[in-house]
């Protein structure tokens, strides 16, 4: 019996301003989970701090509510104990790019099959919209006295450079296309980042519904035969500079769809079956400890390199 | 290996003042100077020994030294200067290669 | 017939990578062999490599509680180290150093603090001499020292000569030979040092060869110079396994066999060789002890993060599956973690942190000891943030302490923090079987439900304040950092509020219920003693060693050492503060914090305290002279500061 889309709505009143992107970005992820037939007894949403990490209220699953910026540790540990549950994050771009960028980047570097969610509205609005790390330079929106005189991170680029292993980027407001590349996130066996563009119409009166839609286009429309998959390092060779050049198309045009997909590396799940066969079998939340409440072990019968006969 | 030290050894004599001591191709022990690594004949050797290859030092190059007196490395312009002032100065120094088991965290 | 008390002090000096390491622990194996109990440290410099270095070991036939100053034989083949512990040295004591550094004077001793240099300007300028090692030797034979001269380039020339190889290792070959002149200066049979070199080298015939000869001219040399030295008897403790561990590699064995599954931690001095040597065993044949669950082999994830907020956030989530999970840190790291043991205490998350205290503030000294976590510890994470601490004395608390540090955490759902030091970390010590034996304790892992439950509460309000805690993957629910509900759904209704605080505090006091009342405090010595010392963590050796030398002087005293930091044990402290005349406090940080502690919990004051604050361990004679100073004087604070 397939599940539908309800099956993952839980009975939280959903908190958010109205014609916020989250409530897009919300029904393509529970679009996708039902697609997928996720059993919400085995998927766990981890939330940074910020509006867009409530949503582990509004997703039925074994959800996390963290601390500001740091989902992601969180989320690495839950996945490396138990590699059979279904881990993504949802924040957004001031958690996971501001405050959380040092874990953004090493997880990166591990490729833990985790998806990681941007809900990025270039705006603080939990905390009355300040500058958010993905704001343009010189941009000033109404919760702003001057314009940023801080420039803008690029999601794309960063997540490429720290070796993600998916990267798209969204658009909250077509939540079809949307919910298609949630999907492609959670399937990937890696780390996987979707940036997902949203207006905030309290605080960001910048980057409008109406900006976005005059420059938002899609990869694989504008040209069938883009293909962001890459099999073997010849393949990365030959794709990179065209990715790497749509990864920096900014401005007037902005492109979405999937940008980068590496099926060659292993994921740290499968680094360390290969160093400690068995892990995935008895991964750490699984892993017997003791018999019936006792000790079985003994320093002396096992760690034999401190041992001297006198 | 040991025939080439033996081999080596019987070119060797002591008490020159031409030594490995003062030689281009003698790595200083970074710890205890008396003794060394002779890069040209791949063996320790003490610095009082002497061989034919013998080449005396010196701070002409570009490039990185090693101050024996004042175990520091050091950049041409500062070589010549402890040159001067009669340090002894080596091309590099000697570093045994287990020396990561006797380090600690710190 | 009384038995011969055997006690040697050795101090073995160098620069940093200059072979002391093995060295040391040649002397530790040496002695243990002999059948001695033994106690060394390692004492260096944040430094990778050239900065001065020192093995300090005390050999026993009873038990070396503590180090000894001074010592009975300083091996210094470089000039540092003559002049660094030229004051560290007994009457009659062994030196042992290298006749070519005899007119290096310590002006030009390029990695020496210049604080030292002047001191010792200063001290020689008394005597109308310059600093060299030459004038320091001088001196030492003057206080009583027999003096032991190795013409180490001629000796090691022989080693060259006689083994034909070349001497990769210079630095260890030298080391050996220092040592091995003051072993066999001091009674050791040549034997039991090839037999301590073998065992710390037996697997590297390369290594081993040159060290066995090195060893051997080195005893040659010390025969002809000194003659035929009188046999050291063996010790009470042979014909038996013994173990040589540190205080970094005895809590990793505790997490091992107590169950660790998952440590994620960053490297920082002095935590980091706990860590590795998780690392090194984290895929442990166990033979058939798991066999009935299909296990041959136990692994656990470590892992290296990128930073210390990581290290415990991983840990954390790797708890939250039901993994027996922790990390390891020292203060700086410490501080980073502050927000998340925050986290830990809001969402009722089991977490150990071991924390290595070292010397603050800020970066401070990382390389050296010190107290001055506690009050950090304590009070650790923003908001009201109840949780465990708990201080180990020495190593074989700490074994047992790590084990039942992992149960409370996951008993009470609590942050535990293990608080050790820079001392036990890098403190070896030998011993038996029965010193660590895990089937004293059992594996308690409090309220555990595996499997879906009907409208599963998380947070379920419980008169214990503790509920069922269900790892992900069973149910549905919320683990929260903000103020939730019985579900973990976010609440700010005022009840339910309330209601969570309370229950939070609630288990504090179902800890100090469940804890046995020996494990939170021990009052060591005679009860009726006027003079009680109030102290906790790794002083304890030091302070029983001391609390018998005062004994024989007819100084009585008792000491209470304070076990489990939170909850404090306010109860049994009063009771035995009450009888005392004099509370004196022992620690090393300048704050007094466990003074503060004791006030706070039990409005007694501690009156006196002796305070170390050099960043050197602790010795007995630092206490000995710290209380007979106070009975005397009856002076307030004293500082003490024995160690170089």
């Amino acid at each position: 019996m397939a599940r539908r889309w309800l099956d993952y709505k839980t009975g939280a009143w959903v908190q958010w301003c109205p014609g916020c992107g989250d409530f897009g970005i919300l029904n393509s992820i529970y679009g996708a989970l039902a697609e997928l037939d996720i059993d919400p007894t085995n998927l766990v949403v981890v939330g940074g701090i910020g509006c867009s990490s409530r949503s582990v209220y509004y997703i039925k699953g074994n959800n996390v509510h963290t601390i500001h910026g740091r989902a992601i540790p969180i989320a690495s540990g839950i996945k490396l104990a138990n590699p059979e549950l279904t881990v993504i994050v949802t924040g957004g771009d001031g958690d996971l790019l501001g405050i959380g960028g040092g874990h953004f980047t090493a997880l990166g570097r591990r490729n833990i099959d985790i998806a990681i969610f941007i809900y990025d509205n270039a705006v603080y609005g939990l905390t009355k919209g300040q500058a958010g790390p993905t704001l343009p330079l010189w941009a000033r929106t109404k919760a702003l006295a001057y314009p940023n005189i801080q420039g803008s991170v690029n999601p794309l680029l960063l997540a490429f450079a720290a070796g993600y292993t998916f990267i798209a980027r969204g658009y909250a407001y077509h939540v079809n296309q949307l919910k298609g590349l949630v999907k492609a996130a959670i399937q990937h066996k890696g780390s996987a980042v979707v940036d997902i563009l949203q207006p905030c119409p309290t605080y960001n009166d910048f980057m409008t519904q109406e900006w976005y839609e005059k420059r938002i286009y899609y990869l694989n429309e504008e040209d069938p035969t883009w293909d962001p998959v890459i099999r073997s390092p010849e393949d990365m060779k030959v794709k990179a500079p065209r990715i790497l050049e749509k990864m920096l198309e900014t401005g007037d045009r902005i492109p979405l769809g999937i940008f980068f997909q590496d099926l060659t590396k292993d994921t740290m799940e499968e680094r360390l079956e290969k160093a400690m066969p068995g892990y995935l079998r008895t991964p750490p939340a699984k892993r017997p400890i003791d018999v019936k409440g006792r000790i079985t072990l003994h320093p002396f019968k096992i760690f034999k390199d401190k041992l001297l006969e006198t | 290996m040991q025939r080439v030290a033996e081999v080596f050894k019987s070119m060797m004599s002591l008490g020159k003042s031409s030594s490995c001591s003062s030689c281009w191709d003698w790595l200083p022990h970074i710890h205890f100077p008396f003794v060394g690594y002779c890069t040209l004949w791949g063996t320790t050797t003490f610095e009082d020994y002497y061989c034919s290859s013998y080449k005396l030092v010196s701070v002409e190059r570009e490039r990185f030294y090693w101050c024996a007196t004042c175990k520091v490395r050091l950049n041409r312009e500062e070589a010549v200067s402890h040159w001067i002032m009669k340090h002894r100065v080596f091309r590099g120094a000697y570093v045994d290669p287990d020396i990561r088991e006797e380090l600690y965290e710190g | 017939m009384t038995r011969l008390t055997i006690d040697l002090s050795i101090i073995i000096g160098g620069p940093q990578g200059g072979g002391v390491e093995s060295a040391g622990q040649i002397a530790l194996k040496v002695f243990t062999l002999k059948g001695y109990n033994i106690i060394g440290t390692r004492e260096y410099h944040s430094n990778i490599m050239g900065a001065h270095s020192y093995f300090h070991i005390r050999a026993s036939s009873d038990t070396p509680r503590a180090l000894r100053l001074p010592v009975d034989s300083l091996v210094a083949i470089d000039a540092e180290s003559v002049l660094t512990h030229v004051n560290d040295v007994a009457k009659g004591s062994i030196v042992v150093y290298d006749v070519g550094s005899i007119n290096q004077d310590a002006s030009t001793l390029a990695p020496m603090e210049h604080s030292l240099k002047k001191r010792l300007e200063k001290m020689f300028s008394e005597r109308g001499a310059r600093p060299t090692v030459g004038e320091a030797i001088k001196l030492l034979e003057e206080r009583g020292a027999r003096t032991l001269d190795l013409p180490l380039k001629e000796l090691l020339r022989k080693v060259s000569e006689e083994t034909g190889s070349p001497l990769a290792s210079i630095a260890r070959t030298v080391n050996i030979m220092g040592l091995s002149a003051a072993l066999y200066a001091l009674g050791v049979e040549f034997p039991y040092i090839v037999k301590a070199v073998e065992a710390q080298f037996g697997k590297r015939p390369k290594i081993l060869a040159p060290n066995i000869a090195a060893a051997r001219i080195a005893v040659e040399y010390t025969h002809e110079k000194y003659g035929a030295r009188n046999p050291l008897p063996d010790g009470p403790h042979k014909g038996r396994v013994r173990m040589i561990v540190t205080g970094n590699e005895v809590v990793a064995m505790a997490k091992i066999v107590g169950g660790l599954t998952f440590e994620s931690f960053y490297p920082i001095t002095p935590s980091s060789d706990e860590a590795h040597y998780i690392e090194e065993n984290k895929y442990l044949d166990v033979g058939d002890v798991f066999r009935d669950v299909g296990l041959d082999k136990l692994s656990i994830v470590t892992l290296q993060t990128e930073d210390e907020i990581a290290a415990i956030g991983m840990a954390l989530g790797a708890a939250l599956t039901g993994a027996r999970a922790s990390t390891t840190t020292s203060g700086p790291g410490f501080s980073l973690m502050n927000e998340f043991i925050s986290m830990a205490v809001e969402a009722e998350i089991p977490i150990v942190i071991s924390l290595w205290m070292r010397a603050g503030p800020s970066t401070g000294i990382a390389t050296r000891t010190g107290q001055q976590d506690l009050l950090h510890a304590i009070f650790s994470g923003h908001g009201d943030t109840p949780k465990i601490v708990v201080a180990s004395g020495d190593h074989v608390e700490a074994f047992y302490d790590a084990i039942k540090a992992m149960n409370w955490a996951e008993k009470f759902q609590i942050p535990v923090i293990h608080l050790l030091d820079k001392y036990l970390a890098s403190t070896s010590v030998s011993l038996d079987e029965w010193d660590v034996d895990p089937s004293l304790v059992e594996i308690d892992r409090g309220k555990r439900v595996y499997g879906p439950v009907k409208d599963y509460k998380r947070y379920e309000i419980t008169e214990d304040g503790v509920s069922p805690i269900a790892p992900l993957g069973f149910n549905t629910m919320i683990i929260n950092s903000l103020e939730h509900d019985e579900y973990g759904f976010v609440s700010e209704d005022p009840i339910d509020r309330e209601a969570m605080v309370l229950k939070r505090v609630r288990k504090v006091e179902t800890i100090s219920k469940s804890i046995p009342e020996t494990e939170k405090a021990l009052l060591h010595g005679d009860p009726d003693a006027k003079v009680t010392i109030v102290s906790f963590g790794s002083t304890k050796q030091a302070i029983l060693s001391a609390m018998e030398e005062l004994y024989r002087e007819g100084v009585k005293v008792n000491f209470l050492q304070v076990r489990v930091l939170s909850p404090f044990p306010r109860d049994l402290v009063s009771k035995v503060l009450a009888g005392a005349e004099k509370i004196v406090g022992v620690e090393a940080n300048a704050t007094g914090q466990l003074s503060f502690l004791i006030r706070a919990h039990t409005g007694y004051s501690v009156g006196h305290v002796i305070q170390k604050l050099n960043a050197r361990p602790l010795y007995d004679i630092d206490v000995v002279y710290g209380v007979k100073r106070i009975i005397e004087s009856g002076v307030e604070r004293v500082v003490v500061n024995s160690g170089s």
